[in-house]
């Protein structure tokens, strides 16, 4: 157990017991801790320390160590790079400590005592470590007990053992530690290779009942996601929020995005729109947001002042259109080059382009299902007498496949005035009404 | 007092007229019919506004053949958004009235509230240069100057687009027509506008419009009865 300042100033101590604790303050708030929450938060952070550094290694104990020595130069100088990693995490309302060492265990054993003075020469670690306390050894507590009785405090007297009495005494592992922190011996690690999908899940304590309250936590995932896609840049186009509920299979919510991107406050204002045509099936304890899909979103910049104008402005509004109204109730129309008029439009995307067809005059309005007239005094009726104007449009086509067609295609007006396009159907021999002027 | 002594009264600052039409000219852009833009406030459709057009014979009344000139020259930078057309706007014939499918963008969305909604989230949006609504039903103050103010921050032109003749329903629209056809052409009633009311209706014809879809403008229509007469020789 941990305390803060002031729980510290109620008398409770690390290690202490939590019956204990509750003796002394009864109003303590206890956090739990959760290692997977905080080994999945580890894991979106080295992804985003990915855009300062190409080798990024999760270390235990919450460590992340990045190879900074080949591009201090390109962030032009330690402070101004440093400046950029403390802000940036700080942004995530994180508190670190950070070292810098020419080795992997120098540089986190200086960032777990809190030592921000940067070691640049591999002459110094030794000076550099020599006033660590033994507790930052990764080794068995029966070593560092050991150690204790020797009446070592310091790294610097450990160090100044002879390793050969060491490695008889501990085993082999603590002169390794010594030589690999001081440069002497290897130190290879694994860099962090990020996940080529992103799925992040949230444990409530308490669980969602409300569609606002789903809303925060959507917003906090994709803050996560932000953050994970920035490192790389990449950005995401859909994503899927799963629910877990107490006693009923999860539940499933897919937020489409009309291009790829990666702000969180565009997501969140996607998501909101998408809430509105959504119900809980059941309050929900656990989230987990997946993007299966990431696409590169280099040369894309972002907007110095947020939002950019034109096209982008566009796409966002089309991404909250098709959220809130439904994906079939956005659409748009293109021309297709057939004779046959129903033939000769198609559903597209927005922003399709069309051909100029070689027609005639075509109304408007096309009916999407063909009406057929019925006939009063031979003449063909809708609604008012329909007289036809001028000649004919035959059009004959599609013999080659299921649906030909041979009909004349008129101009018709009614008394009011009000003009149609209606066809005689040569096989069938009747009217039909098939667009509107 | 002869006629360029009243015009130079008449140009002095101080001096309001009653039509009204004169004051600040609101940007527009024009119809194309010079008939109808002689009677509109500014001379066209006004920008960052919603106009009011009451289909007289429902579908097919003339509202694209009024349109579709205006729109043209909107779509040449910026989008038309449909929403909840009664047909399918058909590709062909609205590219041959000069309107890029591509620019177009088709909204079904499933309710009037939702139409509603969609209509002001397109105004609020300036790459939507046109937003035309087919809104049933009855519309309260409230949602008309909600999508008056989302077309004025968008800075487009919205359509809203109802069946009926004359309605006896006030509005809050500042530029409300209705238009119905006739054996020429169409009858346009402008039932309300900023400045004087104008109680005769504005007649097109068809060859107007075709001349309006080409730009040309012959001199036979500048006068409504001319080109009228004009229309019956060539038919």
């Amino acid at each position: 157990m941990l305390a803060d300042t002031l729980a510290a100033g109620l008398g409770i101590k690390p290690g202490m017991k939590l019956s204990a604790a509750f003796a002394l303050a009864n109003e303590l708030d206890i956090f739990v801790r959760k290692p997977d929450a905080e080994a999945q938060r580890l894991g979106v952070l080295a992804a985003w320390a990915l855009q300062f550094t190409p080798t990024v290694v999760i270390d235990a104990a919450h460590t992340l160590l990045l190879e900074i020595g080949g591009c201090i130069k390109y962030f032009g100088g330690l402070a101004r790079l440093r400046e950029l990693i403390s802000t940036g995490l700080k942004q995530f309302g994180l508190t670190v400590t950070s070292g810098i060492a020419p080795t992997p265990l120098a540089a986190a054993w200086r960032a777990a005592c809190n030592r921000p003075k940067a070691v640049m020469a591999d002459k110094d670690i030794a000076w550099a470590l020599a006033e660590l306390p033994l507790a930052v050894l990764p080794v068995p507590d029966t070593t560092l007990d050991g150690l204790a009785q020797l009446g070592m405090h310091t790294l610097q007297e450990v160090m100044a053992l002879p390793r050969a009495g060491l490695k008889r005494r501990f085993g082999t592992d603590l002169p390794l530690l010594l030589d690999q922190a001081l440069g002497l011996a290897a130190d290879p690690r694994d860099p962090f290779t990020p996940p080529d999908r992103f799925e992040y899940a949230v444990d409530l304590d308490y669980p969602v009942e409300t569609l606002d309250g789903f809303g925060m936590v959507g917003q906090w995932l994709f803050e996560a996601l932000e953050t994970f896609l920035s490192g790389r840049g990449l950005g995401v186009q859909e994503v899927l929020l799963r629910l877990k509920h107490e006693d009923l299979p999860p539940s499933e919510l897919t937020v489409r995005f009309g291009v790829p991107g990666r702000r969180a406050s565009e997501f969140t204002s996607i998501l909101q729109e998408r809430l509105e045509r959504y119900e809980l099936a059941a309050p929900a304890f656990t989230v987990t947001l997946i993007a299966a899909h990431l696409h590169q979103l280099d040369g894309m910049p972002l907007g110095l002042f947020g939002h950019e104008a034109g096209n982008a402005n566009f796409q966002l509004l089309l991404a909250r259109l098709s959220a809130r109204l439904g994906e079939g109730a956005v659409r748009a129309v293109a021309t297709v080059s057939d004779h046959r008029p129903e033939l000769a439009w198609r559903m597209a995307q927005p922003g399709e382009q069309s051909t100029p067809l070689p027609v005639g005059e075509r109304p408007g309005w096309l009916l999407a299902q063909p009406e057929r007239l019925s006939l009063r005094n031979e003449r063909p009726w809708y609604g008012e007498t329909l007289t036809m104007e001028g000649w004919p449009e035959r059009i004959e086509s599609g013999w080659w496949d299921d649906s030909p067609i041979a009909r004349d295609y008129y101009t018709a007006r009614g008394p009011s005035g009000r003009r149609y396009w209606i066809w005689y159907d040569h096989s069938q021999h009747d009217w039909w009404l098939h667009g509107i002027f | 007092m002869n006629d360029a002594a009243l015009v130079s009264v008449l140009q002095h600052p101080a001096v309001w007229r009653g039509d009204g039409r004169m004051g600040a000219a609101p940007a527009t852009v024009p119809s194309a019919f010079r008939a109808l833009d002689a009677q509109l406030p500014g001379g066209g459709w006004a920008v960052g506004s919603v106009t009011e057009l009451l289909l007289g014979n429902g579908t097919g009344s003339g509202e694209l053949p009024l349109l579709w000139p205006a729109l043209g020259q909107i779509a040449r930078a910026r989008e038309v958004v449909l929403i909840a057309p009664p047909q399918v706007p058909y590709a062909p014939a609205w590219q041959q009235a000069g309107i890029d499918p591509g620019r177009m963008l088709w909204l079904q969305p499933a309710s009037v509230t939702e139409s509603l909604w969609a209509m002001e989230q397109a105004l609020r949006e300036p790459a939507c240069g046109a937003v035309l609504g087919w809104i049933q039903g009855f519309i309260d103050d409230r949602a008309c100057r909600r999508l008056q103010l989302a077309a004025k921050s968008g800075q487009s032109y919205g359509f809203l687009l109802r069946p009926g003749r004359g309605h006896p329903v006030p509005s809050p629209l500042p530029l409300r027509l209705s238009v119905a056809t006739t054996d020429e052409g169409w009858q346009v009633h402008i039932l309300k506008r900023r400045g004087l009311p104008l109680t005769a209706p504005v007649c097109l014809t068809r060859q107007e419009a075709r001349y309006a879809l080409a730009g040309l403008a012959p001199a036979v229509v500048a006068a409504g009865s001319l080109s009228a007469t004009a229309s019956r020789l060539t038919h």
